[in-house]
C-alpha cells in the first residue's frame, strides 16, 4: 500500500474565483476513490490539476511527480477519460488501436479485442458512425487495455444506458482492477458506484469536506428511523439532517454510537446519496 | 521512434484526403485532359488547323528536324511541368492542414484523449511539422512521378495515333528520372523557402482560441499597417515577397537548368544527374545561389521559432482546450 497521490494546500484561482482552496488529499495504491460535489465544485479542476493540465499553486505529487512540470512521465502510469466524450470523429476503431497500440507501451491488444468483442463496435466503423453509447464502449475497451497505475474517469458512463453503466462498472472491478491499481471516479450518479468505492471524498465550493474511507464512514454515519415518541429526543442530538418518509422523521447522525440511537427506532448505514445531500446542506 | 512512427501515420490517416486524394485527383483529372485531347487530335473527323498546318503536322516536322538533345530537353520540361499544378494542390492542402494541425483537436476536444496518452507535445507538434515538410512533398513527388508515367503511356498512346512517328521521343525513360529528381529537389527548396510560414501558421493554430484562418491574416495585415504609417516603409511586405519569389525560384530553377543544357543531349542530360542543380550557375535560379541566401537562414529560424512557441503554448496552455 504505497502513498500515491499527495496534494498539500492545493489552491487554483480563475481571476478572484477560487476553484480549489487549500485541498489536501493523499491516496494509496489499491483504492477506488469515489470524487462527488455538485457542479461547479471544483472537482474538474482538481482531476486536470493531477493530471498535469492545468497549473496550480500549493504542492501536488502523483508517484512522486509534479504533474505539471513532469507530465510526460506521469503520463507513462495514468491513464483518464474526461468527462466530455473526445475520441476524434475521422478516426477509424481499428486505428485507434493501432495509435494506442503505437504510442503506449503497456497497452495490450487482445485485451482491448476481448473488450470489443462483447460489443457491436465493427473494427472498420469511423468514430462518427458509431453511436454515442458505442463511443464510450470503445474508449474504455482501449483505456482499460492499458495497465495503468491510476485511472482517472471523470463521469465515464454520461450518457449510457443503465445496462451498460452496471455491465462497465463490473467489468472495471471484476477484470481490471487488483491491488497495485488505483482508480479515482467522478459521477453524478453516486448510487451506482457507492459498492465499488472504498474511500470517498466529498468536495465543495474548491474545499473538501468529507474525506473518509468507506468502511469508518460505515462506522460514523447512522440513520434513524426516529419513532414518534423519540422524535424531540433525537433532534436535541443535533443531527446532520432531519428529513421526512411516510410522516416519519429520519436523522442522520455522525459519531453518535450505534446502540445508543438504535433506542430511538430503526438504524441503518445512510446512502452516499444521502449523506453527500446531508453535507452539502450542512455547508451552504 | 515508434511512437513517433505512429504519430506521422496519424496524421496520414486524419489527412488522407487532402495528402493523397486530392492531388491524385488533380493529376488524374489532367491525365484524363490530357488523354481526351489525343483523341481529340487523333480523329480524323475532327480538322484542327493551326494557320494552314495540323499540329499533328508540325510534330512530324519537327520530329525530321529537331536535334535528339532538344528532344530530351524538350521531353523532360514537359513531363517536368506537371509539379505546377501539383504544387499549387500542396499550397492549398499545406495551408489548411497547419491552420487546423494544432486547432481542430481543440475545438472537438479530442485533445483529452491525445493528452491521456503518453506522448510529449513536442512529439506532437513535431509529427506535424515533419507531416507538412517531408511527408505531403514526398506523397506529392511520388504523385507526380506516377503522372509522368502516365503522361508518356498517353504519348505513346499518341504515337500510335497520329502519323508522326514519335514513339522513339516520347518513350524517353532518362527524360522521365530527370524530370522527377526536378521535381523532388524543386519540392525541397520550396519548402525551406516557405518554412517561416509553416512555423507561423502552426503557432497561430497553436494559439488561437477560434477561427485560425481569420487569425492568420490578421496579424500580418496589421504590421503592415503599422510600419507603413510608423516608418512610412514595407520592409516586412518586401520580406514577404522575397520569401515568395523564393518559391517561384525554387520551381523555375529545373527551368533555368535545362536551358543550361546544351546540344550534347541524352549523353549529357545522364552525365549531369550526378551534379543536378550544384554547378548550374544562372544567377538567381540556382539552388547553390538560393542556398547560400541569407534570406532562407533567417526565415528557417523564424521559422524554428514559431514552432517552439507553438509547442509551448501546447504544453503550457491552462485550459488545454
Amino acid at each position: 500500500m504505497a502513498n500515491i497521490l499527495q496534494a498539500q494546500g492545493l489552491s487554483k484561482k480563475y481571476g478572484n474565483y477560487k476553484a480549489l482552496n487549500n485541498v489536501n488529499l493523499s491516496l494509496d495504491s489499491g483504492r477506488i476513490l469515489g470524487l462527488i460535489g455538485p457542479n461547479g465544485a471544483g472537482k474538474t479542476t482538481l482531476l486536470k490539476s493531477i493530471l498535469g493540465l492545468t497549473p496550480y499553486d500549493g504542492k501536488l505529487e502523483i508517484f512522486g511527480l509534479d504533474p505539471h512540470k513532469q507530465r510526460d512521465e506521469l503520463m507513462e502510469r495514468v491513464c483518464f477519460i474526461a468527462d466530455v466524450a473526445v475520441l476524434p470523429r475521422w478516426i477509424k476503431v481499428s486505428q485507434a488501436i493501432d495509435f494506442v497500440e503505437g504510442v503506449h507501451s503497456r497497452f495490450n491488444r487482445e485485451r482491448c479485442m476481448g473488450y470489443l468483442a462483447k460489443t457491436k463496435i465493427k473494427q472498420d466503423s469511423k468514430v462518427k458512425a458509431l453511436s454515442k453509447g458505442m463511443v464510450v464502449q470503445l474508449h474504455l475497451a482501449l483505456i482499460m487495455s492499458i495497465d495503468a497505475d491510476l485511472l482517472i474517469l471523470d463521469e465515464p458512463t454520461l450518457g449510457l444506458d443503465i445496462l451498460f453503466r452496471k455491465a462497465f462498472y463490473e467489468q472495471l472491478l471484476n477484470d481490471y482492477f487488483d491491488e497495485n491499481r488505483t482508480i479515482i471516479i467522478t459521477t453524478h450518479q453516486v448510487e451506482e458506484v457507492e459498492h465499488i468505492l472504498s474511500d470517498l471524498v466529498f468536495i465543495q465550493n474548491g474545499e473538501i469536506v468529507l474525506d473518509d474511507s468507506m468502511d469508518a464512514i460505515a462506522e460514523t454515519y447512522f440513520e434513524v428511523m426516529v419513532e414518534k415518541e423519540y422524535e424531540e429526543q433525537a433532534l436535541a442530538m443535533k443531527p446532520l439532517s432531519v428529513r421526512e418518509v411516510f410522516g416519519q422523521k429520519v436523522c442522520l447522525f455522525s459519531g453518535v454510537a450505534k446502540p445508543h440511537l438504535e433506542e430511538m427506532g430503526k438504524v441503518r448505514k445512510p446512502s452516499v446519496a444521502d449523506l453527500f445531500v446531508a453535507k452539502m446542506q450542512g455547508e451552504a | 521512434m515508434n511512437t513517433f512512427l505512429t504519430l506521422l501515420k496519424r496524421e496520414y490517416w486524419e489527412h488522407k484526403t487532402g495528402f493523397q486524394w486530392v492531388p491524385v485527383g488533380i493529376s488524374a483529372l489532367v491525365l484524363f485532359t490530357s488523354l481526351l485531347l489525343v483523341i481529340f487530335f487523333t480523329n480524323d473527323t475532327v480538322k484542327v488547323s493551326i494557320g494552314a498546318t495540323n499540329p499533328t503536322d508540325l510534330l512530324g516536322l519537327w520530329e525530321a528536324t529537331a536535334s535528339e538533345g532538344d528532344k530530351n530537353l524538350a521531353m523532360t520540361a514537359w513531363y517536368y511541368m506537371n509539379i505546377f499544378n501539383l504544387a499549387i494542390v500542396m499550397a492549398f492542402v499545406g495551408y489548411f492542414y497547419c491552420l487546423g494541425a494544432l486547432y481542430d483537436d481543440r475545438k472537438d476536444k479530442s485533445i483529452l484523449f491525445w493528452k491521456s496518452l503518453p506522448i510529449s507535445d513536442t512529439q506532437t507538434v513535431l509529427s506535424k511539422v515533419v507531416s507538412v515538410t517531408v511527408v505531403l512533398p514526398l506523397v506529392i513527388w511520388v504523385i507526380s512521378m506516377v503522372t509522368n508515367l502516365g503522361m508518356m503511356l498517353i504519348g505513346l498512346l499518341f504515337a500510335a495515333m497520329s502519323n508522326g512517328d514519335i514513339a522513339g521521343l516520347v518513350f524517353s525513360p532518362s527524360a522521365i528520372f530527370m524530370a522527377s529528381s526536378y521535381q523532388l529537389m524543386a519540392n525541397v527548396m520550396a519548402v525551406l523557402w516557405i518554412s517561416p510560414f509553416i512555423g507561423y501558421l502552426l503557432f497561430i493554430s497553436s494559439a488561437t482560441k477560434r477561427v485560425p484562418f481569420l487569425v492568420s491574416w490578421l496579424p500580418i495585415i496589421v504590421v503592415l499597417i503599422v510600419e507603413s504609417i510608423a516608418f512610412r516603409s514595407a520592409h516586412f511586405l518586401g520580406w514577404i515577397g522575397n520569401q515568395f519569389t523564393g518559391i517561384g525560384k525554387a520551381y523555375s530553377t529545373p527551368m533555368a537548368m535545362m536551358s543550361q543544357v546544351e546540344e550534347g543531349g541524352v549523353s549529357e542530360l545522364v552525365e549531369v544527374l550526378g551534379r543536378v542543380g550544384w554547378e548550374f550557375d544562372s544567377g538567381w535560379g540556382s539552388y547553390p545561389n538560393q542556398l547560400m541566401d541569407p534570406n532562407l537562414w533567417f526565415g528557417l529560424i523564424v521559422g524554428a521559432v514559431f514552432i517552439v512557441g507553438a509547442i509551448y503554448i501546447r504544453r503550457y496552455r491552462d485550459e488545454a482546450l
